[in-house]
């Protein structure tokens, strides 16, 4: 960063509730000084062999997933290994050390990285509303200084500096770099496939959001993390960040986004439907997932079970009554 | 045979030209897509359909020739 004294503008605070383990300490700090912290195991490599396989043999049933998309949003509801990947332990540990007790999974995304497949430029995101102009978050209880929105991006193959790996600008949550509020010329629109998007953020570009289209971030800030098959990062996605390229010529990288935020925020507040890289999302069958603590809060609908029928491994006393399914 | 022909449709939509019947298809670079244009390819040139879960769980040429053979075996 240039700035020297960093003003408190986006996410920063550990909530005062937090649960912090001694044997994580030392990373929680580490986040909240970089606004990441990782690798962090989750599988061995052979198990994570195991979980692409069956995930990607589940992705050619699609008749169960929520809505039908390019960017694979929200599979945890028809691949069982991934309702059971959202619930991990070792990321809901971490998730009450920063956001509190109480956690939502809010939603999953795909991230493969093909053969030859471009960078995804420095990115940097708050309420999500870069995607269609509406916020899909809303803290009730806390301002934006606190963190709000949690990603934990686990990655299924190596994730190198040659096959796609991400990276991140150290401590860059503390500014705010981009303004997703701003017009965009490009993404918003629907209709378009974003596999076949040539952007350089998967339909949109990023650079519309950039406050000061001259920012570059200081070398010695940027780190690139190199993973192994079944490691995750956590982050908050108000650290800017991004990914190098995919430079080989036949190792596909592949990594799935889990997204958290403490149950006080309302996630798609006032939205029965919301568009995003090119599709649209009927929220009809929508809800986040308690997968710790207790939901005392009426204003998300809230899934217990996945489309199977079967109940997400989550914390007891789950749902908040009346809107639960 | 099988594993021949099989080899020869691999090696195509993989777009590779050495490689054994015992290496793994996500080993060489293959992904769904790919996947997908193979159990066409199979369909096609050997009239035999072959569903993507086993061509994904026995992903190698050799088991999944062995598997095809089996199954002609026993019908």
């Amino acid at each position: 960063m240039t700035q020297t004294e960093p003003a408190i503008t986006t996410a920063s605070q550990i909530a005062p509730n937090a649960i912090v383990p001694e044997d994580i300490a030392e990373n929680i700090k580490r986040f909240g000084r970089d606004g990441f912290v990782g690798p962090i195991k989750l599988y061995e490599p052979d198990e994570a062999a195991d979980l692409i396989r069956e995930i990607r043999i589940n992705n050619q049933d699609t008749s169960r997933a929520l809505y039908k998309n390019s960017v694979n949003y929200d599979r945890h509801f028809d691949i069982p290994e991934l309702a059971k990947h959202v619930t991990h332990p070792t990321i809901t540990k971490y998730l009450t050390a920063i956001l509190g007790p109480d956690v939502l999974n809010w939603r999953t995304e795909w991230f493969p990285k093909f053969p030859g497949a471009k960078a995804t430029e420095w990115h940097q995101v708050r309420d999500y509303s870069y995607a269609n102009g509406k916020p899909q978050l809303l803290p009730t209880e806390s301002d934006w200084n606190a963190y709000i929105d949690i990603t934990v991006w686990t990655t299924f193959t190596p994730a190198t500096r040659e096959r796609a790996c991400m990276r991140f600008v150290r401590g860059s949550q503390r500014h705010m770099i981009f303004d997703e509020h701003k017009d965009t010329q490009h993404g918003r629109g629907d209709g378009y496939d974003v596999a076949h998007a040539n952007t350089g953020f998967f339909g949109y570009d990023f650079a519309d959001f950039m406050i000061d289209p001259q920012w570059r971030p200081s070398a010695d800030d940027v780190v690139e993390l190199e993973m192994n098959p079944g490691e995750a990062v956590i982050f908050t996605a108000s650290c800017v960040h991004g990914s190098t390229p995919n430079l080989t010529e036949r190792e596909t990288r592949f990594a799935i986004a889990a997204r958290y935020v403490p149950t006080h925020v309302r996630v798609y507040p006032d939205q029965d439907s919301f568009s995003a890289h090119g599709a649209t999302f009927d929220l009809s069958n929508y809800g986040s997932i308690v997968v710790a603590g207790t939901n005392e809060f009426t204003h998300n609908r809230i899934r217990t079970k996945d489309n199977h029928g079967v109940p997400f491994c989550s914390a007891p006393g789950n749902a908040a009554e009346g809107n639960a399914s | 045979m099988i594993a021949e022909k099989i080899h020869a449709i691999w090696s195509r939509e993989l777009k590779l030209d050495e490689f054994s019947d015992t290496d793994d298809f996500f080993d060489l670079g293959g992904h769904s897509l790919i996947m997908a244009r193979i159990q066409q390819a199979i369909s096609t040139e050997l009239g035999i359909e072959v569903p993507m879960d086993q061509l994904f769980r026995k992903s190698t040429v050799a088991t999944i020739a062995a598997n095809i053979e089996s199954s002609m075996a026993s019908t």
